[in-house]
């Protein structure tokens, strides 16, 4: 500030002239106020320092005063136009919330890496045949070991496979989710234990072998947390010596898995290439995959040529571990994702459209202020600001919104699902909100802001001062709301028809009033010892109350095939080119297809099917379609590789769905428990039979169990309806998200049209006044208005539909006994929309009708 | 200053801001008549540095408790004037009041009559 030296010099002359008449000299008084002044360029310094921070500090201030009067401007207006705040708030909170929501169920299952050490790495080795459409089996050890030690140096593969144990030795022997794994299987996921160590190599040896692992929680529950390693513990009656704690997070093969045994296999399993039942895991660099994929192609093909028998058709493939895990749920993902799009389009459309009615309402307000000097800037921060305040209330009753969405999605969420209880809130999901509403804010800020600068001219001094050309409110947001409304009205209903042919699928036994319940016995217990068992239990289920049927099986309906053994059938003749014939392998007990209700023709396995008396099996009817075409099946004969019996089939029954809801079942081979050669399949699962429902026995039934060794833990007690249920769970939650977004959707569209009738209700009024006034009939008039709206959303119901047909293959594929082009559902979306317009357009019609032009043509 | 025939008190560091405003509180005025009024008014006591008091007065202004403008002195010589503001005026109440409180506590202990009761062991 310059000013601080004529301030100073006047301060100087000042004090000079009142020395002096003090009586001092003129120069003796000026120079005792200069020395008293000082040194006057310090003087200066400090005064201009405190005028510059002060300055710079007032410019900020006076920035954020602009920032706030805008935002209490702001939220005044907000407040002063509860017809537009409160529905716009609405709008916002629902888009943003169901988006949220809907993204976090695609984070957390599909963005969300695994949680190992550079997860991508990972790789599912699968064996692949080449002639059936089996490309996703387990190995056989045989083939996993020549495939380790080929492998070897370079790429790190595991095995491992589920495994249930008996934890005994304690008060309450228990169930325990174990699983079996070669020595590496820990070092390929690269996870290290919180104790001890993983397996050794040698440990992969029978005597060696009685080691084991165990999770953190189990070391927790038994009270060895900190003191685990050498410790012991007894595994199915043995003295097992845990060597390791693995961390509370590492959740493989499953979440829920407990205890990890070394895969020691005896030297004849351990080179066998027969049965496949060892999953593969593979840790390979992107930079080695293509050499690694080589060396595994060459070394299964010259395991085909040593193996013909068993590995003639048989080849491998790496499928990456992450989408393993996703593959199940893509496509509803994918459905997901674009119900994410099109609500937030249909938001923004709808927003659009509210911003713009009020904006007409300002737009004197807005071009007067652009006319008195307030710049575009000035403006869109003003507009700006205000759509911010939307956004910031509608994004937190958003955020809450989605909370609870995401809540229900996890209760809903079938437990098959993977990784559904990773879904949540989290910051990925908070980050999407932030930048979906930033998204929103900006498009419904600049959009009106132009539109507002363009019209610039359009002001026009009137009589009663600024007013705006009476322009007619713009269609296409209702054509574009109605097209996406319409496009969801399709998905959801296809889905929701695909759901109830789904739960009306014929699975070929009768789910209701059965409680199943899993026994396994420990590793080598001896078969007559499995059979008298089994045999004890039945017996004293068979005489609780309310029980009306008995059996076990060694897979349950919906539960997967432990088994897929290669048959042969009596009277043909295989050549060693043509590919092998195969079966899944069931063995059940007598009373076990009657306790399912599953339907057989012939006869059901009864007591006497003993191991002294013939060999018997039943077949289902995709066996006997296929071998005995032509034939009565019953009384031909039919043998398994494994056992090399003849075995005499009396008796099919129907196609008990085992692999899922759609999937249709392969032939299938029953064979008597009694009768069973595989003396390692020591566990069976029990099918009980009650009048009413059954969990009101579930108490008696486990006793029953229990009184047969009390030793003896059981597992997976759940009624059978259960498992049905669970399988339905995916297309049920697909069909609720998809109903519910296409509801609101809806409603957001229809509140769309309305405002934009109101409007051009409002802008046509001193037009219709002049009709009326010249004699036109109201109920004329008010049609007009309802076939306006009519026109509008049937013309974007025909696009929606469109759209629909050609977004069909994406939905197909969730989609069950329904076309996606089903003509009803087509029609059925239009027809609601139209129905809809006609309901909305009811309202501004009688506006119309009620009309008095006089009142009108006066102001 | 040492060099006046009075000695003089060195004026305390936050001092100088309340006996600014009270010089101001009867009306506007300029730098000099400033440093005069409170050098009057302590009987010559209180001397002002211009180094001290320059800065003060423009960090009163930046604080928005005095408003300074160009206007014409009693010579009729360009000169700057302060005036306190609603603000101004609001602090110097407040300081003043400190002050009384203060002093007259200081007061009190200097003039006591008898010393701390002796300590018992």
């Amino acid at each position: 500030m310059d000013n601080i030296d004529d301030e100073l010099q006047f301060h100087l002359d000042e004090k000079i002239r009142d020395l002096m008449s003090q009586g001092l000299s003129r120069e003796a008084a000026t120079a005792r106020a200069e020395r008293e002044l000082g040194d006057r360029s310090a003087i200066r310094q400090s005064v201009r320092t405190i005028v510059d921070t002060s300055g710079r500090q007032r410019e900020r201030q006076r920035y954020w005063m602009g920032w706030r009067e805008d935002v209490r401007y702001a939220v005044r207006g907000l407040i002063r136009s509860p017809q537009f705040s409160i529905p716009s708030i609405a709008i916002f909170a629902l888009g943003v919330g169901l988006a949220t929501a809907v993204f976090a169920v695609l984070h957390g299952i599909v963005l969300n890496p695994l949680p190992y050490p550079l997860g991508a790495e990972l790789h599912q080795l699968y064996a692949t045949n080449l002639k059936t459409t089996d490309d996703r089996s387990a190995m056989s050890p045989g083939d996993f070991f020549a495939l380790r030690t080929a492998l070897a140096g370079d790429v790190r593969i595991g095995g491992y496979m589920n495994w249930p144990v008996s934890l005994t030795g304690v008060a309450e022997p228990e169930r325990l989710n174990g699983a079996l794994a070669t020595a590496d299987l820990f070092t390929t996921l690269q996870v290290e234990p919180i104790e001890g160590r993983t397996f050794l190599i040698d440990e992969e040896q029978l005597e060696r072998g009685d080691v084991a692992i165990i999770s953190a929680r189990l070391a927790a529950r038994l009270g060895l947390s900190g003191r685990a390693p050498g410790s012991t513990i007894q595994l199915n009656g043995r003295p097992i010596t845990v060597v390791g704690v693995m961390p509370g997070t590492f959740a493989f093969p499953e979440a829920a898995t407990d205890v990890w045994i070394p895969l020691a296999l005896r030297p004849a399993d351990r080179d066998s290439h027969e049965s496949r039942w060892l999953q593969t895991i593979a840790r390979i660099t992107p930079r080695e995959a293509a050499a690694a994929d080589a060396r595994i192609q060459v070394t299964m093909a010259g395991l085909a040529a040593a193996f013909p028998q068993s590995n003639a058709d048989w080849r491998a493939r790496l499928v990456p571990l992450h989408r393993v895990v996703v593959a199940q749920a893509r496509p509803t993902l994918i459905v997901l994702s674009l119900a994410i799009a099109c609500v937030l389009l249909v938001m923004i459309v709808n927003l659009l459209t509210a911003v713009a009615a009020r904006q007409r309402q300002r737009t004197a307000e807005l071009s007067l202020q652009t006319a008195l000097g307030a710049g575009l800037w000035r403006v869109t921060r003003q507009l700006g600001t205000e759509a911010l305040m939307l956004a910031f209330f509608g994004g937190g009753i958003g955020l809450l919104f989605a909370t609870g969405l995401v809540g229900a999605f996890r209760r809903l969420a079938p437990a098959s699902l993977p990784r559904a209880a990773e879904v949540s809130l989290s910051m990925w999901p908070f980050l999407f909100a932030i930048a979906a509403g930033a998204i929103v804010v900006s498009i419904v800020t600049i959009i009106p802001v132009r539109a507002a600068h363009r019209r610039g001219g359009a002001i026009r001094l009137t009589g009663r001062g600024l007013a705006v050309g009476s322009s007619q409110p713009s269609r296409w947001p209702v054509v574009a709301q109605a097209a996406l409304a319409c496009l969801l009205i399709v998905s959801a209903g296809l889905l929701s028809q695909a759901f109830v042919r789904l739960s009306n699928i014929d699975l070929g036994f009768v789910p209701g009033n059965v409680l199943t319940l899993k026994i396994s016995l420990p590793r080598g217990t001896p078969s007559e010892r499995q059979t008298a068992y089994f045999s004890d239990v039945l017996e004293r289920l068979r005489s609780v109350t309310a029980v009306t049927a008995v059996g076990a099986a060694s897979d349950l309906p919906l539960a997967g095939n432990s088994l897929n053994v290669p048959i042969a059938i009596d009277g043909v003749v295989r050549d060693r080119s043509d590919p092998e014939v195969r079966a899944a392998f069931r063995v059940i007990t007598p009373g076990y297809l009657e306790a399912i209700g599953a339907a057989v023709r012939g006869r059901a396995f009864e007591p006497p099917d003993g191991p002294a008396a013939e060999p018997v099996a039943i077949v289902n009817d995709a066996l006997a379609r296929q071998h005995w075409p032509d034939v009565n099946p019953i009384g031909q004969r039919l043998r398994t590789n494994e056992d090399q019996q003849w075995r005499t089939v009396v008796g099919v029954v129907r196609d008990v769905h085992h692999g899922g809801l759609t999937e249709s079942e392969g032939p299938t081979i029953y064979v008597p428990h009694a009768q069973k050669a595989e003396e390692w399949m020591t566990w069976m699962s029990v099918a009980v039979r009650t009048a009413g429902d059954p969990l009101r026995h579930a108490t008696a039934i486990r006793a029953a169990v229990a009184e047969a060794d009390h030793n003896q833990p059981v597992s997976d007690v759940m009624t059978l309806q259960r498992r049905v249920d669970e399988a339905l769970a995916l297309p049920r939650l697909a069909a609720f998200i998809a109903t519910t977004v296409a509801g609101i959707t809806l409603l957001l569209a229809a509140a769309g049209l309305a405002s934009t009738l109101s409007l051009f209700v409002s802008a046509r009024t001193p037009e219709f006044s002049v009709r009326l006034a010249l004699g036109a009939v109201p109920a004329r008039l008010a049609w007009r208005t309802v076939s306006e709206a009519v026109r509008l959303v049937a013309a974007g119901s025909a696009l929606g539909l469109a759209i629909a047909a050609a977004a069909g293959s994406v939905i197909a594929s969730l989609l069950y006994d329904i076309s996606a082009y089903d003509f009803a559902t087509f029609a059925g979306a239009a027809a609601i929309l139209l129905l809809t317009a006609v309901v909305t357009a009811i309202a501004p019609a009688r506006a119309v009708a009620r009309i008095d032009p006089s009142l009108t043509l006066r102001s | 200053m040492a060099q006046d025939t009075k000695p003089t008190l060195d004026v305390l560091r936050g001092t100088l801001d309340v006996l600014v405003l009270k010089a101001l509180s009867w009306g506007p005025q300029h730098g000099y008549a400033v440093t005069r009024w409170i050098h009057d008014q302590t009987d010559a006591a209180m001397l002002i540095e211009e180094g001290a008091l320059y800065p003060a007065l423009y960090r009163l202004e930046a604080q928005e408790l005095i408003e300074g403008t160009w206007g014409t002195s009693a010579n009729n010589r360009r000169a700057r004037f302060y005036k306190l503001t609603p603000a101004g005026r609001k602090r110097l109440r407040a300081d003043a009041d400190t002050w009384d409180r203060y002093a007259t506590a200081v007061g009190r202990v200097l003039g006591a009559a008898s010393g701390p009761e002796p300590v018992k062991r």
